[in-house]
């Protein structure tokens, strides 16, 4: 065997311990004079489904209060699209903005970091900076990330999604953009904001976080200072998810998940992640599913897949989610782990398989305005061979893919993306 | 309505060609129609495919006189379908006052001659003093007519309202003097851009037909029936250059017209051979505006030749401007570049930390020197130290 080979997965590591972050009740407060710390004097606001609520509004004004002049982008797409980012920059550059504000959940602040990058380079298309660290120009202007969700982490994050749908509009395509360019300057996570979310919304965030916190710990490329993280995560999420979703104004529930969120995040920024969010991605390209629906539905299956690889580190899992693993070994502590995140699942009342996701499974609570037109424009998931193809092959082109615990090729995956889109969740439990 | 203006389907599209318009079956068969149906046409379609022309060119062919009623926001029905002809009504009574005069001479009081006078309203409230605007005065024509109703989608669904009366019941009510029923049933043409949607109900009056770009066989004919003075051979290049200007995302694509315009200005310049420099000296001619005009002129080349470089004289089109696109972009189709896509492993080259691969050497080596993390495309990061540590 080449010695090259075995130097894989890289030798050099690397952690990303930013951004500054501002948390707790009451956070969102500190957004006009932290702007005014940073220099902003003309700020793009960008924001999605949140048009009508008050969130927005209250920041907005505040922002004013403290003599900021404000320029608000509304539109932002549930998975944000390149023309929803590539529609920002233009407004951005029409009005002389010099800074970026997003409000909201991981759509709101991927659609502002894309469209940071892009205003760093003269307003190159988006989509020209998939991949890691593909942007060439770190100037990019000052971007305070404030969150009303706790799952996406993106206001942490050195990643940022987009769904490309100009290359080949029938086959759209969603990508992520690994880039340190891309980290907000500043993040404020403020459970207050996150009162209002619905109740699916948040059950289905919650899962992201396990997502963000499962994925790096068990990934090709984990390393020690990000485990803690990411244990820490799980261990939270699973002590607050069921109170933050059945009781939204309970402050310890909101606030853990808030924190949950954030050290999940970064956790993943270093130790990478997995095929849960490749299989995410492709579904909300083809079929614009909400990003933690997704990671929800595929979750119990990629864990099945992976832990013939890492039954010790599943084991770990199980002790996060306060399972008592005495007298198990560590198939049996793996095997506890799946079963708790199952039941987590069935708790909060998620859809179980993407056959059975609807356009009821998850808009009818959005906060703001309804479903986007691309939403509504995508077609019943069929879940047909054809379809699970389709998908199999967007996992593998994914850029999360190469991290995954387990090597990924067409024959290994397809399985797992087909039971996410038919098999039973019962299956999986011995 | 002159049932003999078109024999047949045949007959029409003849008629139309004689009158230098070039009609396509589908269209010939909609205006056949149109004149034995006795229903209003609505063509709807990009600037600058004939759809004002159809109308002039049907005036002519059926010998019709052409009235036209062009549409803008704001108007109002009194500029669409009449006036009372105020100048005039003012006139009369100048100089009827002594008429007027004897008419009053013996009331008692001001109310009995206020009565008085109001029995003559319709004197004055006749057709005499009515000023008939284009759809009154197609309705009240003896002659035949063709009415012209451009674009329609301009105006405020107020008027659109307004018009289905006339549309339906060929007659215009006017209070003072009642309805006015037209005598002969005017051809109507309705034009729309598009720029709104039109109601259900005008749509369901009409014929409807959308009239795009034509083919390319067509759209040469009608520029070789125009008469250029273009040589064929640079008309059928002009043709599908100016086609292949349409694909591109301008805000305004070339139309026919543009076309005629561009094949005269060409024939003008006695130009034997199409090539980039000419075009872009020319370009201004199709397109109207700033934008799509460094679309154009950066798409020219390729669109005279496949295989060209771009020259950079060609429309004063620098690479310095800074804005980093590629002009590969254009030729690659879409669909490949996104099946690209889902090629696995595609992210290992430099995927996290990973050091780049460097081609002519193998990086094992220099990583047994001390590690040269090289980033990709971008040797100094935000925030992050990616500065080359170690042997490099």
């Amino acid at each position: 065997m080449q010695v090259d080979e075995l130097l894989k997965p890289f030798p050099i590591k690397e952690f990303h311990p930013f951004p500054r972050a501002l948390m707790g009740p009451g956070a969102h407060e500190m957004i006009g004079p932290e702007a005014l710390k940073l220099g902003f004097k003309k700020t793009l606001v960008m924001t999605s489904g949140l048009r009508g609520s008050d969130i927005v509004h209250k920041i907005v004004e505040s922002m004013k209060y403290h003599g900021l002049d404000v320029v608000v982008y509304d539109k932002v797409e549930s998975n944000p699209k390149d023309y929803n980012v590539m529609d920002a920059v233009g407004l951005y550059n029409e009005n002389a903005c010099d800074s970026f504000v997003s409000i909201g959940g991981g759509s709101s602040h991927d659609a502002c970091k894309g469209a940071r990058v892009s205003v760093a380079h003269d307003g190159r298309n988006v989509n020209e900076f998939e991949g890691f660290n593909m942007s060439e120009n770190p100037k990019n202007p000052p971007h305070i990330a404030v969150s009303t969700t706790a799952g996406t982490g993106s206001e942490t994050s050195w990643a940022y999604v987009i769904t490309d749908t100009t290359t080949d509009p029938d086959n759209p395509h969603k990508y992520v953009a690994f880039d340190d360019a891309s980290v907000t300057t500043l993040a404020i996570d403020d459970p207050v904001l996150y009162y209002s979310c619905p109740i699916d919304y948040t059950a289905q965030c919650g899962f992201d976080v396990l997502a963000h916190a499962s994925e790096p710990y068990v990934s090709r490329l984990n390393f020690q200072p990000s485990l803690g993280n990411a244990l820490h995560a799980i261990k939270l999420t699973n002590e607050n998810l069921r109170a933050a979703v059945w009781n939204g104004e309970d402050l310890a529930g909101r606030e853990g998940m808030m924190y949950a969120q954030y050290i999940a995040a970064q956790a993943f920024n270093s130790g990478g992640l997995g095929i849960i969010h490749s299989i995410s991605h492709a579904v909300s390209a083809f079929y614009d599913t909400h990003h933690g629906l997704n990671n929800a539905v595929a979750l119990p299956r990629v864990w099945a897949f992976n832990m013939p690889v890492a039954y010790k580190r599943f084991a770990d899992i199980a002790r996060a989610m306060d399972i008592d693993t005495h007298g198990m070994n560590d198939v049996q502590a793996a095997e506890a782990a799946l079963a708790a995140a199952i039941r987590l699942l069935r708790d909060v009342g998620i859809t179980e398989k993407f056959t059975d996701v609807t356009a009821d499974s998850y808009s009818k609570n959005r906060l703001g305005q309804g479903p986007t037109k691309f939403y509504e424009n995508s077609k019943v998931i069929t879940g047909d061979d054809a379809d699970v193809d389709r998908i199999t092959k967007h996992v593998l082109g994914d850029a999360c893919t190469p991290g995954n615990a387990k090597e990924c090729t067409f024959e290994t995956v397809r399985p797992v993306v087909d039971h996410c889109m038919n098999g039973d969740l019962d299956d999986l439990l011995g | 309505m002159t049932d003999d203006d078109f024999a047949d389907v045949a007959a029409t599209k003849d008629q139309l060609a004689e009158f230098g318009y070039l009609s396509d079956d589908r269209l010939a068969t909609t205006v056949f129609l149109q004149s034995r149906l006795g229903k209003p046409l609505l063509l709807e379609g990009p600037a600058g495919v004939g759809k004002t022309q159809l109308a002039t060119t049907l005036a002519q062919a059926t010998g019709r006189r052409l009235l036209r009623l062009q549409c803008y926001e704001g108007q109002d029905e009194s500029k669409a379908l009449y006036e009372w002809d105020y100048g005039k009504q003012l006139l009369y009574t100048q100089i009827l006052r002594e008429k007027i005069g004897q008419v009053v001479e013996d009331a008692v009081d001001l109310n009995e001659a206020v009565e008085r006078i109001a029995k003559q309203d319709s004197v004055f409230f006749s057709e005499r003093f009515l000023a008939p605007r284009p759809l009154l005065e197609a309705i009240t024509s003896e002659q035949p007519v063709v009415l012209l109703i451009d674009e329609v989608d301009r105006a405020d669904e107020a008027l659109e309202a307004v018009l289905l009366e006339l549309l339906s019941e060929w007659q215009i009510s006017i209070p003072e003097i009642g309805t006015v029923t037209a005598k002969v049933l005017p051809y109507v043409v309705l034009t729309s851009n598009n720029t709104r949607d039109l109601s259900a109900a005008l749509k369901r009056r009409c014929l409807h037909m959308f009239l795009d770009y034509p083919t390319a066989e067509r759209e040469l004919a009608i520029v070789r029936s125009k008469d250029t003075g273009l040589p064929e051979a640079l008309a059928v290049r002009l043709v599908e250059i100016v086609r292949g200007l349409r694909e591109l995302e301008l805000r305004k694509a070339p139309s026919i017209s543009e076309t005629i315009d561009w094949a005269r200005t060409l024939a003008v310049l006695g130009v034997s051979e199409l090539d980039g420099e000419v075009l872009g000296q020319t370009l201004n001619v199709v397109v109207k505006y700033e934008r799509d005009l460094r679309r154009a002129t950066e798409a020219l080349p390729r669109l005279v030749d496949p295989n060209a470089t771009v020259p950079d004289s060609v429309g004063g089109h620098g690479h310095g401007h800074g804005h980093g696109h590629s002009h590969d972009d254009g030729d690659v189709d879409g669909r490949a570049k996104r099946a690209a896509k889902d090629e696995p492993g595609r992210h290992d080259e430099n995927y996290y930390g990973a050091p780049r691969r460097r081609a002519g050497g193998p990086h094992l080596g220099q990583r047994r020197e001390g590690p040269a993390v090289v980033r990709a495309r971008r040797p100094q990061a935000a925030g992050v130290t990616t500065a080359p540590r170690g042997g490099r």
